[in-house]
This record gives C-alpha cells, structure tokens and sequence, in this order.
C-alpha cells in the first residue's frame, strides 16, 4: 500500500485501515469475528466504523459532520429517529463514565450489546447535535496516584544508598 | 584519585555519550527523512502515538476517540501508555511519523543510558567495556523488532535496572537495601509500558527469588526484601493493573487473537542464526559473546535463567505443544520470551564481570568485542533499511500512500 508519510496521517480515514478488535467488548462482536483480529462486513459491526445510529427498530441511521476528538466525539443526524432507544456508533464499556449530549441535553447512556446506548422520550429531528464526551476514570487517577507516591518514596528512602553506589564507583 | 584522572574519565565519559547520541542516528540515517513502511503491528502502535499527543494527560482517557475506527476501542486501559506520555511530553508537537520517529531515537538512548548507568552501580569500573555492554544490549533485543515495536521496546528498558536489583540482592558484599528500589523501577518501567513484558519479568523475578531463597543461608534477609520488593512493585504498578482490573471485571472483552498455529510455529529459529540471510542473524554475534562470557566468568544465578528463558522462545523446544490449550496461549508468540530472556542473560554476564576482578582485560578481548559490535551495528543499520525504507516508484520517486490508496485500503474493510 506504500510507505506512510507525515502528511497522509492527517487524512481522517487513514485511522480506519485497520479496524482491530483486540480489546473490545465481545457483545459488540458477531460470533464468528470473535476469533478475528479485524472487525468484519457484518452490519452489526460496521455501524461502528460507518457511526451509523441503530434505532428501537433496529433501524439504521446515518450521521454527518462526525469530528473526533481525544475526550469527545460528535456529529449530526441526518433524518429523523424515533423515540426509544438508540444505539451509538461508539464501544460501551461498564466502569467508564460517559456523558452523551443530544441538542445540549445530557443523558446517562447504557451499555447495550458492547455499545453506548440513550433512552429517547421524544423523537431527534434531524441535524440534531450528538456529542458523546469521556472522563478520566477516578480508580485511573487514584490508584496512579498511589503508583506516583509509592514511587516518590522508594526514591526518597533509596537516594542515599543509590548515592553511596554512585560514589563507590567514582 | 588525582585531577589529572579524573579529567580522564570526565573526557571518557563525554567521548561515550556522543557515541550514545550519534549511534541511533547512524543505524536510522537511512530512514530519517524518508516516509517509512508500517510492518507488523508498526501500525496498531502508531495509532496509539497519535491518540496520545497534544494532551499530557491523553493517557488517563480510557477510550480511543481519534485513531483506530475512532469508534472508542479502550487502548490506554489495556496497552497502559504512561511511559509514551512522559516521552511525548518532551517531544515538539511534530506529525505523527516524524513524532514515531523521535519516539523510537529516545527508546534507543534510555537502552543505552539505563546499561551504561546500571553496569557502573555493579562496579564495572573499565569505561570501555560499559559502553559496549550498553550498545550490545541495546542492539541484541531490539534488533529482531526492528525497533518498530514501541511499548515492547519501551519496556525492556527496565531489564537493566531490574537484573541490578536481583543481583545485588545475590552478593554478599553488595548493599540489598538499594535492590528493591532498583527491582521496584524495573517492573514499573514494563508496567506502564507493555503488559506481556511485564508479566515475564514479575515470573521471571518470583521464581529468582524462590530458588534464591531456597540457595541462601541468610534466608530471613531475602525473604524480608522479597516481600517488599513485592509491596512496593506491587503499589508503584497499581496504577497500570487497578483500570485492566475493574474493566475485566466489569466487561467481557475480547483479548488479542490466538491463533493456535501461530501459537505453535512463531518461535525464533535457531539455524537462522548462522544463516546470515536475514536480521536474526545477527544473533549469531550476540550469543558467541554471551557462550564467551560463560566460559570465562562463574555463570550466576540470574544469567543461567535468563539463557532458559531465550532458548524457551526458540524452536529448540516444544513446549508449546502441552500447553497450546492452557492460559500461556495469551502470550501470543512463544518468541516474545527470546528478547527479554536475551535481556537479562547479558545484564547478568556484564554484572558477573563485576567480580570477576576485570579477567577480560586483555586487548585481544577488547579488540574482538570491538569488532563484533561494528559487525551488528553494520546489520542492524541494514535491517533497518530493509524493514522501514520506502520502495521505489519507475520514475525513482518513493512509493508513499495518498487519499487514493487510503480510501480503496478503507473500502475493503468498511462495507
């Protein structure tokens, strides 16, 4: 396929060669790609890569203007979803807090079938504004924390036998 | 100690670090402008790098939102990056190639620098053989990766700190009280760095200790450094082990594909050591060095494991074959035990030097070593071409991907 350059890295859709699905939520996974390195044809799994929206229907839907982002992603709908649930082009994870805004209003998503997924009480028209924003997990920070002061004083309390080495050695 | 020594030394040091600073952009000068080739999974990691800059604190977001489908696959639960993240943060905000690329040159120079300042806390007081010791090491277990494998590469910078630590705790005469500070690093670094790694050593470590404390007289000592070397590794990883934790529990993912006949044929093969057709040969140099070492100094403890270890990730053995079916199969490849059992055989070897009161001294050895390692340097250079150099277009000009090739590439995979 060529060798890879600074500048083709910019092009969005070179994120999407190799779609992998090592670390992924089995559920979001058709049977027979669980023993596959990469994601399959299968509509299941291509609505991920596609950000196509999966109504209470099962209904596909597609989306536009998708930007992504280090803590969000978001993007618009292009006609009109029913109320109930919906499923998100983005991988649900139990444990991870993720807030989705539609039009500004926030929700608390569901994992379903390895996938975020909203409630709707009303119908989305269409051009409506979904964002789906992540958070640094508190056990991440907390126990990163501990790893630093664990750290901090093992440096601490072996500086002067480090420095003893150190001079025996000069 | 008089004056006119030490200048010696502080001008043998300096003529060593340029030689660490100039020895990276020798073997990569092929490749340091050029667009580079992505082999094996120079692309999984790639997607990683660009995921993480721009934000220092990029690491601590479980999901991937930007690289890899951009669909929130949780790399930086599962491949901890907080060792990228420190690196990048040193790093201009430059494209992501050229970002790879400065990536790879730090990984170099902390290879060299962890060996040169780990065999000189071991007492090995001759300048000349520290710096080979580092560039041998350095040049043996990334040789077969190509250097490519970043978060692999990254975490064998903790073999030298980690075989300081256990030997240390194996001499009499040495001060055990610095070994768990040093055992405590050298897991931490792989820890945050690449989990597989990790696991080996934390293995390799407990069943150092268990032999060693079944050796030794003074068994109280071990034992006592033992459990707090295993309480501080323990706290100082948490923050790479706490998120796979909670999110294994919590999730049913699916782990890396084990495909059972690469689990029983990927292993490094012996005879292609002394084949000289492709990059392993170079192995052939590193193991008549380590076959020397073992003749000439006492063989300790560690240097007897860590050959076990390099001679279970090649084809001399079929292991694999009782335990294609158990947990081990995670592992992947059972060649991913070669580079860091290769690790730890030489620290040990270098180490053993140490008290071995400089027998090597002799100018022949010096001039033998000297040669050899000009001779992996020369093929490490060209392994380096042939992985990574672009191939060439009719009209001479390089065979790089454009929207073109992306889109057609992207086509087959998204219906």
């Amino acid at each position: 396929m060529g060798s890879v350059n600074d500048r083709i890295t910019q092009y969005q859709p070179f994120w999407y060669l190799q779609l992998y699905t090592d670390y992924m939520p089995t559920d979001a996974l058709i049977k027979n790609s669980k023993k596959e390195r990469t994601l399959s044809t299968d509509p299941k799994e291509q609505l991920l890569p596609n950000h196509q929206l999966s109504d209470a229907n099962k209904h596909l839907h597609g989306t536009a203007q998708f930007h992504a982002q280090l803590k969000s992603l978001d993007f618009r709908t292009v006609d009109k979803i029913p109320s109930g649930q919906l499923v998100l082009p983005t991988l649900g994870y139990r444990g991870l807090k993720v807030d989705v805004y539609v039009n500004g209003v926030r929700h608390s998503p569901k994992v379903t079938q390895g996938k975020l997924a909203i409630d709707n009480r009303h119908s989305i028209s269409p051009n409506s504004l979904i964002v789906i924003r992540q958070h640094i997990p508190l056990f991440s920070a907390i126990s990163l924390l501990i790893s630093l002061i664990t750290f901090l004083c093992l440096i601490f309390l072996a500086f002067p036998f480090t420095l003893q080495l150190f001079k025996l050695n000069n | 100690m008089t004056k006119l020594h030490v200048k010696n030394i502080t001008a043998t040091r300096l003529v060593i670090f340029a030689i660490f600073l100039i020895l990276p952009l020798i073997i990569f000068n092929t490749v340091l402008t050029t667009p580079i080739k992505l082999p094996t999974d120079a692309y999984y990691h790639l997607s990683r790098i660009s995921n993480l800059s721009g934000n220092s604190l990029a690491f601590l977001y479980p999901q991937n939102f930007q690289t890899l489908g951009q669909f929130g696959v949780a790399t930086n639960i599962f491949y901890p990056a907080a060792s990228f993240q420190l690196l990048m943060f040193f790093l201009p905000h430059l494209g992501i190639i050229t970002t790879y690329k400065l990536l790879i040159f730090l990984n170099i120079e902390l290879l060299l620098f962890s060996t040169y300042f780990t065999v000189s806390f071991a007492k090995v007081k001759n300048e000349f053989y520290k710096a080979t010791f580092s560039i041998l090491f350095t040049l043996s277990i990334s040789i077969s990766t190509g250097f490519i494998a970043l978060g692999e590469s990254l975490a064998f910078v903790g073999i030298p700190w980690l075989t300081l630590g256990l030997w240390l705790l194996n001499n009499p005469q040495k001060n055990k009280k610095a070994s768990c500070f040093f055992i405590t690093l050298g897991l931490s670094i792989p820890a945050f760095s690449h989990l597989m790694t990790f696991l080996f050593l934390s293995i390799f470590t407990l069943i150092y200790f268990l032999i060693l404390l079944i050796k030794t007289s003074n068994k109280i000592a071990v034992a006592r450094i033992g459990i707090f070397s295993a309480l501080t590794s323990l706290f100082s990883c948490l923050g790479s082990i706490i998120p796979i934790f909670v999110i294994n529990h919590l999730n049913n993912v699916k782990p890396p594909v084990v495909d059972l006949r690469q689990f029983e044929t990927s292993f490094i093969s012996a005879n292609k050591f002394f084949s000289f057709s492709d990059n392993l040969d170079s192995f052939a140099i590193v193991f008549i060095v380590i076959i020397f070492f073992f003749l000439k100094i006492r063989p300790q403890l560690g240097s007897i494991m860590g050959i076990v270890m390099t001679l279970l990730g090649t084809d001399l053995f079929s292991w694999s074959q009782l335990m294609k079916h158990s947990a081990l199969q995670t592992m992947q490849m059972p060649a991913r035990l070669f580079r860091p059992g290769l690790g730890i055989t030489l620290m040990f070897c270098f180490f053993s030097l140490a008290l071995s009161n400089n027998k090597l001294s002799k100018s022949w050895f010096k001039s033998t070593l000297t040669i050899l390692l000009m001779f992996l340097t020369i093929n490490t250079t060209s392994a380096i071409r042939s992985n990574l150099f672009p191939d060439i277009k009719e009209n001479g000009k390089f065979e790089v991907m454009t929207q073109n090739i992306v889109n057609m590439g992207v086509t087959q995979h998204i219906g």
